[in-house]
């Protein structure tokens, strides 16, 4: 007779502790997009803070490149004085990929000027800066993956439902842009 | 370039196992021989007086361990004969052997004095008690260093003695600098971390995660470290040695590569082969340069490698 009532509680209990696995899921999934976003935000900072050093040092030398160098440090002024706040990432992804398209286009300039070109100070920043890249681009595949499991879950029963009933919502890919996916031709940079 | 520089190694090698391998080794010629019947003699009576026995003793107590353990000795005491004749040969031929490589040097480490726990701390191979070391290279290829190191990892004692990792440990310099640890092991079921500092993370070649689990104490740098083209390396490598598996780990500015090969690495001196034997030089020599080639094949030589 009291059978029936502990079983309905039994269930109950372990549907509960089931819903409630889902749930810390779902918000560990979001937290780490977070860390993941804040990741990219401390390799952009890196970036940001080498890029004065090499325009320092290139302003030295290139004379022809003043346009340039002005357009880098107007985007890169733009893309400081942005908020670390995951609503930004849209804006951020275009600055960044401006940026880091002017800076191509410097890097490939460098080469007109060999007295820059061997400068040590400027053959050091400019590892330093590929290193910077490479390990924004970490940053960058290790938001989209955490953005991926965030996107599974909101999505996929029945973690969305959970989701949904807390406020949980994917997030965007950072995606290449449109400049990004282009072939680059050198010769458009080169004299 | 890469195949110029092999080319010119292989060059090298057999210009002075000719003009001087094989003058050292003839004298040796004799000594193998009697080493080889040495060997027999030890090992042919002990067996077989161990099978023998087992028939008449097996219903006494420990009556079988004992027809076991002679012929345990038989075969431990060929193999004894053996490796000292082996060691014997190295000493002679070995510095011969790598100046055929740039820079590199061959010593014969002592047991367990190699060991200073670093494998079982940056979790590259099972965790073991004690180390069996057999060789060791130390040398630097286009500026880039790198050591070879051929042991067997033990874990347990006694009779609970197993053995965990059979090969050797290659561990370059790299180029690109880190501070984290990242571990690259065989794939498992449940993504059981080797350590409780690291957390095991998905990367995206599916062929990769099908082959290998990764666990990284910082997710960036093990993407960092972990590019797709070094996925793809992977996925594509033709094992050195067609070993059973490889692990790599990430520690202090180095890569550790781990084959387990199940197998000895870098023999000569078979009692049962001529003492000037080629292919067991040529042999040895192949197993080098396909190591000293991972430098080239993961392009560790380079700021950008991997």
């Amino acid at each position: 007779m009291f059978i029936l009532p502990i079983i309905l509680i039994v269930v109950t209990f372990v549907i509960l502790i089931w819903l409630y696995g889902i749930y810390v899921s779902v918000i560990q999934k979001r937290n780490k997009v977070q860390e993941a976003f804040s990741s990219i935000d401390v390799q952009l900072k890196k970036r940001y803070d080498l890029i004065p050093n090499i325009l320092t040092i290139a302003q030295k030398f290139m004379d022809h490149e003043r346009s340039l160098i002005e357009d880098v440090t107007k985007l890169r002024t733009q893309a400081v004085s942005l908020s670390n706040d995951i609503s930004n990432i849209d804006k951020k992804m275009q600055l960044s990929s401006e940026i880091a398209d002017k800076m191509k286009q410097l890097i490939v300039a460098v080469e007109n000027y060999p007295q820059l070109k061997s400068d040590a100070t400027m053959v050091t920043a400019m590892q330093t800066y590929n290193e910077v890249e490479e390990h924004i681009a970490a940053a960058r595949r290790f938001y989209n993956s955490a953005a991926n499991d965030l996107k599974n879950a909101v999505e996929i029963f029945p973690s969305s439902l959970v989701a949904s009933m807390v406020g949980v919502k994917a997030v965007s890919f950072f995606e290449a842009t449109e400049s990004e996916r282009k072939s680059v031709n050198a010769s458009d940079y080169l004299k | 370039m890469v195949e110029m520089s092999y080319a010119k190694m292989r060059n090298n090698f057999e210009e002075k196992y000719f003009n001087e391998v094989v003058p050292a080794l003839e004298v040796f010629e004799d000594e193998r021989k009697n080493s080889f019947t040495l060997a027999l003699l030890s090992a042919i009576p002990l067996i077989l007086i161990g099978i023998v026995s087992s028939f008449f003793v097996y219903k006494y107590k420990n009556g079988l361990k004992l027809s076991i353990t002679l012929i345990i000795l038989g075969i431990g005491a060929y193999h004894v004969i053996k490796k000292n004749f082996e060691n014997k040969l190295k000493e002679k031929v070995m510095p011969t052997i790598c100046s055929c490589f740039e820079n590199l040097i061959w010593t014969k480490i002592p047991p367990n004095s190699m060991d200073d726990g670093i494998y079982k701390r940056i979790n590259l191979i099972p965790d073991y008690n004690t180390i069996e070391s057999d060789d060791c290279f130390k040398g630097s290829y286009n500026d880039t260093g790198y050591s070879i190191e051929e042991f067997h990892a033990i874990r347990g004692y006694g009779k609970n003695r197993s053995i965990v990792f059979k090969g050797a440990v290659v561990t370059i310099k790299m180029h690109k600098s880190f501070s984290g640890r990242t571990v690259i092991a065989s794939n498992s079921l449940f993504h059981h971390s080797p350590s409780k500092d690291l957390h095991h993370t998905e990367l995206e070649d599916i062929e990769f995660e099908k082959r290998f689990d990764v666990y990284t104490d910082d997710d960036v740098e093990a993407r960092y470290l972990i590019t797709p083209s070094l996925m793809e390396r992977l996925n594509n490598m033709k094992l050195a040695f067609n070993a059973e598996t490889i692990s790599v780990a990430f520690n202090n500015a180095k890569i550790y590569i781990a084959l387990h090969t199940g197998k000895d690495l870098f023999s000569i001196g078979s009692l049962k082969k001529q003492v000037c034997d080629y292919e067991q030089f040529k042999t040895m020599f192949e197993e080098i340069y396909s190591i000293v080639r991972l430098i080239d094949y993961f392009k560790l030589d380079q700021k950008t490698g991997l």
